[in-house]
């Protein structure tokens, strides 16, 4: 299996639909900011509103750390519109939503099942060159948590700017004083 | 004072290996130094530092140690945080160095505890003979609080660092905090990630820099 950490995105230029327009996004656009590509396998479904409706609330938040959402299923911008037009937690959500039915995307993040014409729950987080520094990968019914996708652009943002010279603090309430362990080659 | 003979000798902490290891470096300490310890005899981890302090302190010639229970060392320690024991502080000639360790120092920790007993009482790492001379006028003091983990060699390297530059400045504290051991700590200055540097309770740092780095940040307080 390919391991897509550090892929560098190619080109690609599709249709979507945003706050009511149509518009055309391109690799272009997804550079100069942080990015998530948020796959989901069709609209008109009953997890991905859930879902997309749980990205839209935690949005600005996402903005603030200047991050990008783009949601991506194998329907057409039409689609898109026509699922707003249709559904209250859709027409609030007004990050982009790509449309992707030649399955471009989809191919080129490994996502795409054939088959059925849909996208796995798939989640990217991109840095502002353009690289994969994040991905998770779900089966169609497993959902997806927002703000644990917020937890992950927060860490990767952080590693970028401070490299690996820190460590994750878990606190363990009641844990064993850690044996101490002498290493000064060279600091004497 | 503690009665110092309620605090065994030997720790735990230190294998036989360690004792010798421990033994090679203390012969270098060259003047005396004295550790004050704070602690609460009714708590495991004021307890192991205790015996950590005594079975260093029986390995080296100059070393000493006292201990104090809380209300006699916010009384003639006042220079010492007691809210979070064990605090464990380095005193050359009666003089608070401005180097205390708040939690125990197992783990990685150990080695930023020894390089600090080094720096005070032996010859001491070497420093950048410019920078130094910069550390010896900074006129402001300076405060600094480094949040670690015993399992994080970065926090060491950090706690060294900023222990260096309190051991060359009389103006500078270095306190190494455990965060394990003070999770209303954690909390309160939200820690999610170590080593982290608090500066005058303002400045957040994270991650390990160097003295130098740390420089250009101090001396910009108070502005």
């Amino acid at each position: 299996m390919e391991n897509l950490i550090n892929k560098q995105i190619e080109s690609f230029k599709v249709s979507a639909f945003c706050k009511g327009e149509f518009v055309e996004i391109t690799q272009e656009d997804l550079k100069g900011h942080w990015s998530v590509l948020f796959f989901y396998p069709a609209d008109f479904t009953f997890v991905c509103p859930t879902e997309l409706g749980d990205l839209a609330e935690h949005y600005e938040q996402f903005k603030e750390e200047n991050c990008e959402i783009y949601s991506v299923s194998e329907d057409t911008h039409f689609v898109h519109k026509a699922w707003a037009d249709a559904s209250d937690t859709i027409k609030k959500i007004s990050y982009v939503m790509l449309a992707d039915p030649a399955g471009v995307l989809a191919k080129q993040f490994g996502v795409l099942v054939e088959e059925e014409g849909q996208a796995l729950r798939g989640t990217f987080i991109l840095n502002p060159k353009g690289q994969v520094k994040a991905y998770e990968i779900h089966d169609m019914g497993i959902g997806r948590n927002a703000k644990e996708l917020l937890r992950k652009v927060q860490a990767a943002k952080f590693v970028e700017e401070h490299g690996d010279q820190v460590c994750p603090a878990k606190w363990q309430p009641g844990e064993e004083t850690i044996s101490p362990s002498l290493d000064l080659i060279g600091m004497l | 004072m503690v009665d110092i003979e309620k605090i065994s000798s030997r720790s735990e902490l230190i294998t036989k290996e360690l004792e010798e290891q421990l033994h090679t470096i203390l012969k270098k300490l060259t003047d005396e130094v004295c550790l004050v310890c704070v602690i609460d005899l009714a708590d495991k981890a004021s307890i192991e530092m205790a015996e950590l302090v005594r079975h260093m302190v029986g390995l080296s010639e100059t070393l000493s140690c006292h201990f104090y229970e809380k209300a006699e060392a916010e009384i003639n320690f006042p220079e010492l945080d007691s809210s979070m024991l064990p605090v464990t502080a380095l005193y050359k000639e009666d003089s608070y160095t401005g180097i205390a360790f708040h939690g125990v120092t197992g783990g990685k920790e150990m080695n930023s505890f020894v390089l600090a007993l080094y720096n005070v009482a032996g010859a001491g790492q070497e420093i950048d003979k410019h920078i130094q001379k910069k550390l010896h006028k900074l006129s402001h003091k300076i405060e600094m609080k480094i949040f670690v983990s015993l399992s994080c060699h970065h926090c060491a390297q950090q706690v060294i660092t900023c222990q260096k530059m309190a051991a060359e400045s009389e103006m500078i504290e270095a306190k190494m905090i455990d965060a394990r051991l003070y999770p209303h700590l954690a909390e309160e200055y939200h820690i999610e990630r170590i080593p982290m540097t608090i500066i005058n309770e303002k400045e957040v740092l994270l991650g390990v820099k160097t003295i130098d780095q740390m420089y250009q940040i101090i001396k910009a307080y108070p502005k």
